[in-house]
Order: C-alpha cells, then sequence, then structure tokens
C-alpha cells in the first residue's frame, strides 16, 4: 500500500518471487535448447526460439489462472497471489517474443507489410480446420500486452477499479483464443496425440478449479435481501470469527460483516484497490485488511487510514438478541456508522 | 489456516504456513512444467535433416537453366545437378536471370558459363540456392558450349501432395510445411518463388515436382489458396534432368482440387 507511486515497491517476499520466476524461464530455456541440440539437432535456432517462448507464454498463463481459485479454495496460497502481476508482465513478454519472432520469420521481406501479411497471407477465414490461427494469436497477444501495460497501480487509480478488474477479466478470452491458436496451429502439424491431450488436460484443470472455487463462494451469493426489505437477518453473532467477517449478499452486492473487539462493522466486499474480497481479510491494528494485496479500511467507516484515500460503502447493522441484522441499502462510501456493540462481548 | 497466519503482501516477512504454500506450488510448477517440456521433446515430430548455410556464400559455376525454374546445373560433389535459384528473402531471383541476359550479349545460356555467389539450402539430395547478394551473385561469365538439357515426357498422371515453398522446406526454415507454415509459404510464392508439390511417403516427403501450368510458365498465384494442404494434382509430368514437371492442364483450378480424403484421414488419425 502506498500513497505515491514508484515502479515497484520491493520487499523480501517480492524478490523471492521474482528471482523464483526468473530462474524457472531461464532453466526452461537452457534445458528446452539443450534437449533439442541432443534430440532434434536438426531444428533451427529461429524454430527452437519461437516454440521455447510460445511454450513458456502457454505454460505461464496456466499458472497464472490455476492462482486464483487456488487462493480461493486455500489461502495459504495468498503469497502467490500478491506478485502475479510480475508473473503476468514475465509471461507477456515471453508471448511478446513468441510473436514477433514469429512474424519476422514467417512474414517480414515479402511482397507486403509483415502486419498485413498476419491477417492477409491466408484468407481461408470460413474454414474451422484451416483458419488462419496466427490471427487468433495476434489478438490474444494485443489483450495481454493491454493487460501488462495497465498492470501497475498508476493505471488502476485512473481507470477505476470496476474498469480495471473488467479490462483484466480479459485473460479469459485471451486464454479462449491462444488455446484455439494453439489447437489450430501448432498442433495441426504434429502427429502424436498426446502433445493434444496435454493441452486439454490443462484446459480440465483450470476449468475444475473455477468451478470448486465457485461452487465454495455460492452460498454467500445467495441474496438474503428482497426489493423491500428493511433489515434483513444476516447471521448470528457466533458464526463470525473475531477479527474475521461473515460475507452476505444484498442489493446484490457481496457485504462483509466483522467482528472486532465486541463490536460488529458492515462494509462492500469489494476493494477498491484490485476488487479483493474484504470479507476473506482479517482486522490487523483496527483495520480491515485485504487479503490480495494489504489494502487496508477503518470498520466504522470504510475509509483507509490517512493519508491514504480508498473508500468503500458502509452498511447499518442491529443485533437482536445473538442474531445480526443488515440494512440493505448501502451508504455512500466511506459514510460513518457507529458500529454495534455486543452485549456479551 | 488459523488467525496468527494471515499473509500481508507488504509485509518484510511470511509465516511458515503461507512459505510452505509458496514452495510447494513452485516445486509443483517446476515438476509439472518440466515433466511437459520433456514429453513435448520426446513425442514432437523428428524435423527433416535440412540446412540454410546462414552467412557462408558458396561459389558456384555452371550452366544457367531457365526450365523448368531459373537454376544453375553444376556438379556437386561428383554429381551433375541442377540448383535451382531463389531471391533474397521471400522473392524469386529474376531480376539476376534478366542480369544475366544482358551480360551474356545475345548469346543462349547454352553457349556461357557463370560462376554464382549465394548461400546453399541443402536437404538431402536436394541443393537450392539463394542468390543473397542480388546482382552482386553474378561473378563471371565465361564462353562454353553445353549440350542440350534432357526433358523426358512421363506422362499424364494424378498426383496427390502438398504444395510448399521450396526456399523454406528445403532449409531456410524447419518445419517448414502443413498449415502452419502455409501463410509464410503463400508470401513465399506469391514473391516468385517456383511452388513445388512434396509428396509424402508415409510420415516423410520422398518426391518433389515443380508446378506450371500447361505450357510450363509460372502458376504462381493460381496456386496460392491450395499451399500448406492436402491437394491433388492432375497434369503431364515430364524429367527435367534431376528434377520434375507437373504441367497442370487449364484451367488451373480444376486441375487442383483439395484432397479431402488425405485431409480426413489426417483428422482421425493423426497422419
Amino acid at each position: 500500500m502506498s500513497v505515491s507511486y514508484a515502479a515497484i515497491l520491493w520487499n523480501k517476499q517480492k524478490k523471492v518471487y521474482d528471482i523464483g520466476v526468473l530462474i524457472f524461464v531461464l532453466s526452461f530455456t537452457v534445458l528446452f535448447f539443450a534437449g533439442h541440440a541432443v534430440l532434434h539437432p536438426n531444428a533451427t535456432f529461429e524454430t527452437i526460439l519461437i516454440r521455447n517462448f510460445g511454450l513458456l507464454a502457454f505454460l505461464m498463463l496456466h499458472l497464472i489462472l490455476v492462482i486464483g481459485p487456488l487462493t480461493r479454495l486455500n489461502p495459504k496460497f495468498l503469497i502467490i497471489l500478491y506478485n502475479r502481476r510480475h508473473l503476468g508482465v514475465t509471461m507477456f513478454i515471453m508471448a511478446a517474443t513468441h510473436g514477433v519472432f514469429s512474424i519476422l520469420n514467417f512474414h517480414s521481406l515479402s511482397n507486403t507489410n509483415p502486419l498485413k501479411s498476419v491477417f492477409l497471407s491466408n484468407l481461408q477465414y470460413d474454414s474451422l480446420i484451416n483458419f488462419p490461427f496466427q490471427v487468433l494469436g495476434f489478438f490474444a497477444l494485443i489483450i495481454l500486452a493491454l493487460m501488462a501495460t495497465t498492470s501497475h497501480d498508476f493505471w488502476l487509480k485512473n481507470l477505476g477499479p470496476k474498469v480495471w478488474k473488467s479490462l483484466h477479466m480479459l485473460v479469459y478470452l485471451a486464454y479462449a483464443l491462444i488455446i484455439l491458436h494453439v489447437v489450430l496451429g501448432a498442433l495441426q502439424n504434429e502427429t502424436s496425440p498426446i502433445l493434444f491431450g496435454v493441452v486439454f488436460f490443462g484446459f480440465v484443470i483450470i476449468a475444475s478449479l473455477h468451478v470448486l472455487s465457485g461452487l465454495k463462494e455460492q452460498p454467500a451469493d445467495v441474496a438474503i435481501d428482497d426489493a423491500k426489505s428493511e433489515f434483513v437477518r444476516a447471521c448470528n453473532t457466533s458464526e463470525i470469527k473475531e477479527n474475521r467477517a461473515k460475507i452476505v449478499t444484498v442489493s446484490g452486492e457481496r457485504v462483509a460483516i466483522f467482528k472486532y473487539n465486541g463490536k460488529l462493522s458492515a462494509v462492500n466486499n469489494f476493494c477498491r484497490h484490485q476488487g479483493g474480497p474484504l470479507g476473506e481479510g482479517k482486522i490487523i491494528d483496527g483495520c480491515i485488511t485485504c487479503p490480495w494485496h494489504g489494502y487496508q479500511y477503518r470498520p466504522e467507516d470504510g475509509q483507509s487510514p490517512p493519508p491514504f484515500t480508498e473508500k468503500v460503502e458502509t452498511f447499518h447493522l442491529k443485533l437482536e438478541g445473538d442474531q445480526v441484522w443488515i440494512d440493505p441499502k448501502p451508504l455512500p462510501e466511506g459514510t460513518p456508522v457507529q458500529p454495534v456493540t455486543m452485549n456479551n462481548g | 489456516m488459523d488467525n496468527e497466519e494471515f499473509y500481508i503482501g507488504w509485509q518484510e516477512g511470511a509465516f511458515i504456513g503461507v512459505k510452505k504454500a509458496r514452495k510447494w506450488f513452485f516445486i509443483s510448477s517446476v515438476v509439472l512444467l518440466v515433466t511437459f517440456g520433456v514429453t513435448y521433446l520426446l513425442v514432437v515430430d523428428k524435423f527433416v535433416e535440412s540446412y540454410f548455410d546462414y552467412s557462408n556464400l558458396t561459389e558456384v559455376k555452371g550452366q544457367v537453366v531457365e526450365y523448368p525454374v531459373f537454376g544453375i546445373r553444376t556438379e556437386l560433389e561428383g554429381q551433375v545437378i541442377t540448383v535451382p535459384l531463389v531471391g533474397f528473402g521471400k522473392f524469386d531471383a529474376l531480376p539476376v536471370l534478366n542480369e544475366l541476359r544482358k551480360q551474356s550479349r545475345g548469346k543462349k545460356f547454352n553457349e556461357i558459363e557463370v560462376t554464382l555467389r549465394g548461400t546453399l539450402i541443402y536437404n538431402e539430395d536436394k541443393v537450392w540456392m539463394e542468390l543473397t547478394e542480388g546482382m552482386e551473385s553474378i561473378l563471371l561469365i565465361e564462353d562454353r558450349l553445353f549440350p542440350p538439357i534432357k526433358i523426358e515426357s512421363v506422362g499424364s498422371q494424378m498426383i496427390s501432395g502438398e504444395i510448399v515453398d521450396p526456399k523454406c522446406f528445403f532449409g531456410v526454415m524447419n518445419p517448414a510445411y502443413n498449415k502452419i507454415h502455409r501463410s509464410c509459404a503463400i508470401r513465399c510464392i506469391s514473391g516468385g518463388i517456383p511452388p513445388v508439390l512434396a509428396i509424402r511417403d508415409g510420415q516423410e516427403f520422398s518426391d518433389y515436382y515443380f508446378v506450371t501450368d500447361e505450357n510450363g510458365q509460372p502458376i504462381n498465384e493460381a496456386v496460392l489458396q491450395f499451399v500448406g494442404t492436402p491437394v491433388k494434382l492432375s497434369g503431364t509430368v515430364e524429367k527435367v534432368d534431376d528434377w520434375k514437371v507437373i504441367k497442370v492442364s487449364s484451367p488451373f483450378l480444376s486441375a487442383i482440387e483439395y484432397d479431402y480424403t488425405s485431409e480426413m484421414a489426417d483428422c482421425l488419425s493423426y497422419k
């Protein structure tokens, strides 16, 4: 969390993370070239280069896509999520290297502009099996480039968290385009069904983890209010752990009800940084702390402590015995609300 | 995860539990990805033996030929072969051919011997040469009389294969066939590089035919839409020195058709 922009706010964890990624990329590349030298000595340098970076990008995209659902299934993986942007930018560099070298190799030094050639050399857009697969990779690369260039908090702040999040959800479109790019491209030249099986296996893993994490969160997404509701019953106080929250859905939004120091407060679950689930966070130093990147908000008014300026919506609560009731109407972001005090502390 | 193990990314330290998770994720990822990398290396299709002698220029001396394509008939390693000539990048070498016509001062090509310099492209028993330096590739033109080149008619045939761009196919790129190479092949052939019909024998390519129209003239534009896919060609076949030619009958499109049977077999059996 920072009030000013810096290229990267390094700390020990980020360094460990990035060194791990760097070691992996270099090791894979060295082994890939060495493997070709031993098993496929006739392969050209350009071919190995293009395949190496294409494969690296494809595999890293799979890793990136499993991190989100993994953290939902087990919060211990949040340490992997925290620096995911660096993994994403590294993956984009791999994909861009693959794309640029492919365009130079296959489309340059010809009678047509290389970029025009990507779109106009193979014109069988009406055929599935003969579809110009390079076009699919090109559009996926554009999406990845947009995501990489806007990955910094500067863009997050200026685009707003919802627009930024929507933009970055395009990674799923990029993944679909890349799967088609691979299946209609590289795999068409290979005779072994194993490679096709591996691509399918990767897709199944990603899809399964997303379905499982979705099923885990589904109960919180069942709305507990209707259009006419004023206060609605949310939960019992015993359902909320100390310094933690219970997530409920009212007015179509997830709301986190926190219990701390014998008090209860409710705020919108959507962190204004990257949309992290505040309700899966913890009260630390009197502040709700987002599990994704550690952004903090005061529970009683939904405001980040000065000098930070992020704000989330707050909600009125009331207690009837040990039952917690919530007013579904959200208050404007940063509105102070007197916390509800529990009699038994 | 207990309450003490809440990870905050901007803090310097991390709890043992989350560090273990990171270690587990990293090791699992490396094992999975290295397994995939090794599997890939083991199952990916073999690369044919071909070579582009990049950055090494070779001088070749012999007779200029214009049919079926611009080339130089020369002796290499004790055998007389025709080395087809192509230009730099994805272009033909016809500007060099025109320059040779000028410099030969009205003599026919079987009355002169030329020395050309370029980059060799090897593929088993086939050799091509890129005239990398353009007009500077012409080093010497001398008087010498060559006997006429024998052209043997083989008759009408229908042949199944794949139209490839020979410059990439015979060595500049590897692999350079099938759908993955189609766009590049289209660029090369539209740039004037003569199309070649490559015939498979099982997994490997074993025979090659230059593709021309019925008069032996270039047919590049007409074949573009058929490049990189299985096709059947019908036409008359000739043997010209160590190369074969299939002269497809007009109209071109009726003489070239997709080989759907082969395409279907590809899909069902992974070739």
